[in-house]
């Protein structure tokens, strides 16, 4: 007995004295600030965890009447999903657009001149920058006009029908595939025409970026021939360096707007006439759309949503 | 020949008792022509001031069971922003879109009511710090920072509360702006057993909207206000005042009417990124749910 006590009681000055050295070094039975974690508040500790993007991380949960952090926020790059595009391997008319595309965030590729001008003459921008197109399923501009110098118009089904031609081409579908990772579908189409104007532009004619859903990337058709004067489109690269791209009838430049900071520079002489393109994912077994929705951008849904009709221009 | 049908647009309405003159509501808005209809939670008694814990990070129970009855909330996250494959499947199967969805909180009324109006009753006015058309009374004054004090304790749970549904996922919130108080004194005598004019309870809620919508500001949220609406010459018109306490749903609508007003100019939010990721990652070929459900093989 006296020999067991003896140990015991060894055994507890040695606990004693080694938990005094661990308690001097911020250490208990365990770490000092593990114990302060598991006995600190959830609601503390999982705003630790930071904002869970797109609610992803299954593994933390949140108290019974608590609410864990997600965000709803445009990727920084919207083509994250393709390859590194080899032109090698995948041979293409359009290969280098692509490289370029992946590289830049940005390409122009020529279209039909002759077509270009053309639908410059024959299209008609008669609205204002209204959104007569309103829908609670699409992201999209105020329903009241913000500027007086840009002049927006819908495209005849004879500009639809052309547009379908030319991005349901193989050229176009092998640069989508490559660009995109996956085929696009035009979630939607409009005609702008930018006025010349002095003043400092509002609007797209401002720096901005779009802050596009992923997989969704814009593009430019120039109607007209594009010098310094009519307003040229500008982006700035990854090291904030502006770049200005002037272009013939017919040029279309294709740029994730969301990489790239950027703005159809206000015209100061010219008048700039322009299509308007948004393109977005289109699934493997889907026929190529146009879609036409006035001054709305995109979906708020991809998977489900409905063509909005448009309004009487009397009901704002 | 199908038959034609239409979804609604929902609002969701969740409050205090001035949630229930929403209730069942529905009208076409102006912008697209859509239905609107009200799904309304009375919460009896809620505050602002019990509307979140910020210690243990709790809302109200009631608060997080209405969401969750909605399939606003599953497992304690925004359903809508979900990449989990369970909520994708009940989307699927609801065949709609998803989008944020619009909230409307209705809190306040009984923090002004109850413990900030306790420091006036029919004893003290107070001098506001913005121009008002209510008379100043020969009474004794109580410093205004008192009464900031007072309205900045009340609102603080609430403030925290929203913050944290912001940071849910939940951007579309919209809070009531609390209605201008009835004219009727002897129905204040007997609902707070104490008097208190109705100059001094307007300068309150007028004091008290100002501080919540600036707060609401600064987290990107709007505080609906009708007030001019709703009053002539600062006071409540008797056409809304309706049992002393409640808009009647006419002038719930007025509310409701600014909410739409506010949310079709602002569909930038509108767009749901978590389900277009999931969307790409299909079009693409790839497994849409492997980035962010641990594969157990």
């Amino acid at each position: 007995m006296a020999i067991t006590s003896m140990i015991n009681s060894a055994k507890r000055r040695l606990k004693g004295g080694f938990n005094g050295a661990l308690g001097g070094l911020g250490y208990k039975l365990v770490r000092a600030d593990t114990l302060d974690r598991l006995t600190t508040p959830r609601s503390q500790s999982t705003e630790l965890l930071g904002g869970t993007p797109n609610g992803g991380d299954r593994t933390v949960q949140a108290g019974r009447f608590q609410l864990l952090p997600s965000v709803n926020k445009p990727p920084t790059l919207c083509t994250a999903h393709a390859p590194k595009f080899d032109p090698q391997k995948t041979p293409s008319q359009l290969a280098d657009k692509i490289v370029a595309f992946q590289q830049e965030g940005i390409t122009v590729i020529s279209t039909g001149a002759e077509e270009a001008a053309t639908f410059r003459e024959t299209e008609r921008f008669d609205r204002d920058v209204g959104n007569r197109h309103s829908a609670w399923d699409w992201a999209g501009n105020s329903v009241e006009s913000y500027t007086d110098d840009l002049k927006a118009g819908l495209p005849s089904p004879a500009l639809v029908d052309y547009l379908h031609a030319l991005f349901s081409g193989g050229d176009f579908e092998a640069f989508f595939r490559g660009a995109l990772g996956c085929p696009a579908k035009v979630a939607n189409v409009r005609l702008v025409r930018s006025l010349p104007h002095l003043a400092d532009g509002v609007g797209p004619q401002e720096w901005h970026s779009d802050g596009c859903p992923a997989g969704v990337i814009r593009g430019v058709l120039y109607l007209c021939d594009v010098d310094a004067q009519t307003g040229p489109f500008q982006y700035k690269d990854e090291a904030g360096r502006e770049h200005t791209v002037l272009g013939k009838t017919g040029d279309l430049l294709i740029f994730d707007a969301t990489r790239l900071l950027h703005r159809g520079s206000p015209p100061s002489h010219k008048m700039r006439s322009a299509i308007d393109l948004v393109f977005m994912p289109r699934m493997p077994d889907e026929d190529m759309t146009i879609m036409v929705v006035g001054m709305n951008h995109w979906p708020a849904d991809p998977f489900f949503f409905k063509i909005p009709t448009e309004r009487p221009a009397d009901l704002r | 020949m199908q038959p034609e049908f239409e979804t609604v647009l929902p609002v969701y309405i969740v409050g205090d008792s001035h949630s229930l003159p929403y209730r069942n509501m529905v009208f076409r808005e102006k912008w697209t022509g859509a239905w609107v209809m009200a799904r309304s939670k009375y919460i009896p008694s809620l505050t602002a001031h019990d509307f979140f814990n910020s210690a243990t990070g709790d809302f109200h129970p009631e608060l997080i069971g209405f969401l969750e009855y909605e399939g606003l909330v599953r497992a304690g996250r925004a359903t809508h922003l979900s990449t989990n494959e369970v909520d994708f499947a009940i989307a699927k199967a609801a065949g709609q879109p998803v989008r944020p969805p619009l909230i409307l909180i209705a809190v306040g009324e009984i923090d002004v009511r109850g413990p900030i109006m306790r420091l006036l009753k029919d004893t003290y006015d107070f001098v506001p710090p913005f121009a008002t058309t209510l008379p100043l009374l020969e009474k004794p004054l109580v410093p205004w920072d008192v009464i900031e004090d007072a309205i900045d304790t009340r609102l603080g749970p609430l403030i925290a509360g929203l913050q944290q549904l912001v940071a849910a996922g939940f951007t579309r919130v919209y809070v009531q702006g609390v209605v201008p108080p009835t004219r009727n004194e002897e129905r204040i005598r007997e609902l707070q057993s104490y008097d208190c004019p109705v100059t001094v309870r307007t300068k309150l809620v007028q004091a008290f909207n100002r501080k919540l919508g600036a707060k609401c500001r600064s987290i990107n949220l709007t505080m609906l206000d009708r007030w001019s609406a709703l009053t002539e010459d600062d006071l409540l018109r008797p056409e809304y005042d309706f049992d002393g306490v409640h808009v009647p749903p006419k002038g719930a609508h007025l509310y409701l009417e600014a909410l739409i007003d506010d949310a079709i100019n602002s569909r930038g939010l509108v767009a749901n990124h978590s389900r277009y990721e999931l969307y790409y990652r299909i079009a693409c070929g790839l497994n849409a749910f492997q980035a962010t459900e641990p594969n157990p093989a």
